[in-house]
């Protein structure tokens, strides 16, 4: 019994092992190769190795809400100030019942017409069109039936007059050249379709006319851990994954597609909770089946800040809510792992996807149960997992800490000494023991999964650059 | 034994992670620093440049230490930089373009030897070009041909940056061999930025697009709509060579779309009749050519027109009709025309109708 015990515990640990291993290594290249990258692209653009006309594509900014009241108009307003020559604003209302329409039809005095709409993609039917033009720029809010967020950006696709669209979401802000440097992939290589840019916590700026004027971290511990993953994670995967076509999410909060590839591959998904990274593998599945040749980009410096929940409650209701995205996309494009069909994207990165973001915490869990059963058998070496265990979590703040200088001196940002103190502290609270209350979040993310598979998100607002009101 | 190799990987990788957290750091903190050393460099150039000039301008010769400077320090890329900055804000434009052009001989010394560097650095050499262009005027010149060397190897910036450097020189023969080397090699480079870069050219654009363009059955879709989209921002002068290709066959489909968008822009009666054979001929063969015509028989009034439109409203293409409509309020149709159109036509066309004339009257009420 003893043996097949001790046996069965030698194949975990080394199982662990290697599951920690890769990771550390895949964390090491991701952060390396990304902090590099932007070094890089930094030292271009700082001598004219950049793209720069008065006018490129026009392009459809598609804004999809639900009861967004306190955040709408201040998402508009910042997306009328943009450095673009020429895009539409193309606001979805998904059945609001709260005064989401109301306010931006009373504040730009917009009129209601009777505008056809092309059904490319399905979705609930219109129930109103208002319309107007601000600054040159035209608005269009449509109230719709409610669908889910998906099934509002098939509307907003639908309605779009322009080749390109850029979903973002209605709690977010778009730096003024955000457009501009999103769209130069496309510039550069007419097989793009689809550019993700990069997103940031809003809560750290305080923005003037769609200029930064100063980034702080925030005080509040939550949202300042926030701040340290973000910068991780589009410093770090997104970059490194991005090196072979194989990002499998663009964030529903600022990314760019191509309106035409879209539509052939049937548009956004209504029945998801990850409607994103469904539309983004989508795009992967189609291209290849169809043989178009095709990229899917990442766009460092096209900036979008996007709130982060400042409660626990609303933060456990996110990460639930983007691990069931991510279980039901990787459930329904099962079909693209290990096929040599889909290359990188169905090994390597639908691998990450798998075995470091889906299974994350049953690994843990079982962990945790090897580790207790071990230390009941009198089988465990304490030191050396404690030992193990700093040493990883070290090595992860670390990994973060870096990846926040990197995006600190990349965009130009100052930061004060409390900021330095700040970021230090966050990271390692993050690292050692933020994401264990993550993955328990992710552990539970399925109960009550039947009853709450397709609806918004709900996390409580407040408005956008408040600092300024 | 494998514990132990984990650790020290995990070391390992601690420790590079360490080093590029002291680098970022240390770019942060040295910002500054190397701001101070760039506007040493720009200063000092600034007085050099200065004097130089006021040598050009008393047609004095430019003292030679300053030229061999020039060849020596600008081979390094943050000279050139400061370099630059120093002759950018203050000096008069023609005294900068004579001093430069006084020095064409070091700029293609200096050329030959960033044609053997990153294309990152032969990007911004060419920048440096596109903004001072030392050579203007000279058709036959070895820096043009320099400059097109940094095509090889190069980036879409540094392809950029030279077509904006031979549009600067206005050198015509270049660009056409420039065109060429971007066919030859399958490099492809936006339609929409050769356009743009293109309208800089200093010399005779018309010129220029026609030569472009009578060699452009050689060249790829890419490069055949660029220079079409070019010769739209320029005349009327193409109407006659693009109505032939247009009518052409053999004219890949893309191109025919800018044909006919040239049309839209530029009116020539003896485009109507191909304009209006596309919509009549609206079916899926054509292409989708129906579309873009619709919308260019917007120019072209008349009762053959407006009769042709009429119909596309009930086309089974949504393009079709919505361009239909909207061409049939610009034509400036009469209001119980449009009315009885509404009420005759099929459900869509009437609500795309519908939608146009409340839109012009909103336009109206505004006004």
């Amino acid at each position: 019994m003893t043996a097949i015990l001790s046996g069965f515990l030698d194949v975990v640990s080394i199982f662990f092992l290697l599951y920690l291993l890769l990771y550390a290594t895949y964390l090491f290249l991701s952060v390396t190769v990304g902090a590099w990258r932007l070094y890089k692209r930094d030292k271009m653009r700082s001598i004219k190795n950049e793209l720069k006309h008065e006018f490129y594509f026009p392009i459809s900014v598609l804004v999809p809400a639900y009861n967004e009241e306190v955040t709408i108009l201040d998402n508009v307003e910042s997306m009328l100030n943009l450095d673009y020559q020429l895009y539409e604003i193309i606001v979805v209302d998904d059945g609001s019942t709260d005064d989401t329409t109301k306010i931006l039809v009373e504040h730009f005095d917009m009129i209601q017409v009777q505008r056809p709409i092309k059904r490319m993609v399905s979705c609930q039917p219109v129930e109103a069109v208002y319309e107007t033009r601000v600054n040159g720029i035209q608005l269009t809010v449509i109230k719709k039936k409610n669908g889910g967020k998906g099934d509002a950006l098939n509307m907003g696709i639908n309605a779009a007059q322009f080749p390109y669209f850029v979903c973002i979401d209605a709690d977010s802000m778009l730096q003024r050249d955000s457009l501009e440097r999103i769209i130069q992939p496309v510039m550069e290589d007419d097989s793009v379709v689809a550019v993700g840019g990069l997103i940031r916590v809003a809560q750290c700026v305080e923005m003037e006319e769609g200029k930064v004027e100063s980034y702080h971290l925030p005080w509040n511990p939550l949202t300042c851990m926030q701040v340290m993953e973000y910068d991780r994670s589009f410093l770090a995967s997104r970059i490194l994954l991005d090196n072979f076509n194989g990002n499998l999410i663009i964030s529903g909060a600022f990314g760019l597609f191509k309106k035409d590839i879209v539509v052939a591959a049937g548009g956004y998904a209504g029945n998801t909770l990850g409607e994103d990274m469904e539309l983004v593998l989508k795009l992967h599945a189609f291209c290849r089946q169809s043989q178009i040749p095709y990229s899917i980009r990442y766009e460092p410096n096209a900036v979008c800040w996007s709130q982060a929940p400042s409660s626990m409650k609303d933060f456990r209701s996110q990460r639930r809510r983007w691990h069931l995205g991510l279980f039901q996309c990787m459930m329904k494009y099962r079909s693209m792992f290990m096929k040599p069909h889909y290359g990188l994207v169905g090994s390597l990165s639908y691998l990450y996807y798998l075995l470091y973001e889906l299974f994350t915490p049953q690994i843990e869990i079982f962990g945790l149960f090897a580790t207790i059963l071990a230390a009941f058998a009198g089988m465990l070496n304490i030191p050396f997992m404690l030992r193990f265990y700093a040493l990883y979590a070290l090595y992860g703040a670390i990994l973060t800490i870096t990846a926040f200088f990197q995006r600190i001196y990349t965009q130009n940002l100052k930061i004060g000494f409390n900021d330095v103190v700040k970021a230090c502290v966050a990271c390692v609270i993050e690292n050692f023991f933020f994401r264990f209350y993550v993955d328990l979040i992710r552990g539970t993310a399925f109960l009550g999964y039947r009853k709450y598979k397709n609806q918004w998100g709900k996390i409580k607002r407040s408005n956008l650059n408040k600092d300024k009101k | 034994m494998l514990r132990l190799d984990i650790s020290d990987i995990i070391y390992f990788y601690m420790f590079i992670c360490v080093a590029l957290l002291v680098f970022n750091i240390l770019y942060i903190w040295s910002a500054n620093g190397k701001k101070r050393i760039m506007e040493r460099r720009r200063k000092k150039w600034k007085k050099e440049v200065e004097e130089a000039v006021a040598c050009c301008k008393e047609e004095k010769e430019i003292p030679k230490k300053h030229q061999v400077r020039l060849e020596r320090k600008l081979r390094n890329i943050n000279q050139l930089i400061a370099f630059n900055q120093a002759i950018q804000p203050d000096l008069e434009e023609k005294d900068v373009q004579h001093y430069l052009d006084l020095n064409h001989d070091t700029f293609q010394t200096l050329a030959v030897v960033y044609a053997e560097k990153s294309a990152m650095e032969k990007a911004f050499f060419a920048y440096i070009i596109s903004i001072y262009h030392p050579d203007k005027g000279r058709e036959h010149d070895q820096l043009a041909e320099t400059l097109l060397d940094f095509t090889d190897n190069s980036t879409i910036y540094c392809r950029e940056n030279v077509l904006l450097a031979l549009c600067a020189m206005g050198n015509a023969g270049a660009i056409e061999r420039f065109f060429q080397l971007l066919n030859d090699n399958g490099l492809y480079h936006n339609p929409k930025l050769l356009a743009d870069g293109l309208l800089t050219f200093e010399g005779d654009r018309e010129k220029l697009a026609m030569q472009l363009f009578e060699k452009s059955k050689y060249y790829n879709e890419t490069l055949q709509v660029a220079i079409v989209q070019f010769a739209t921002r320029l005349s009327e002068a193409f109407c006659k060579v693009f109505l032939k290709a247009l009518q052409d066959e053999m004219t890949p489909l893309e191109v025919k779309f800018t044909l006919i968008r040239y049309f839209q822009r530029f009116y020539y009666e003896e485009a109507l009749p191909i304009l209006l054979e596309y919509v009549k001929n609206d079916e899926e063969e054509n292409g989708g050519l129906a579309i873009p015509s619709c919308a260019a028989l917007a120019r072209y009034p008349g009762d053959g027109t407006v009769e042709i439109l009429k119909s596309a409203l009930c086309s089974r293409n949504w393009y079709v009709r919505k361009n239909a409509a909207l061409s049939i309020i610009s034509l400036g149709v009469e209001e119980d025309v449009l009315t009885e159109l509404r009420r005759s036509q099929d459900r869509y066309a009437s609500e795309m109708l519908g939608y146009m004339m409340e839109l012009k009257t909103q336009k109206e009420v505004k006004k």
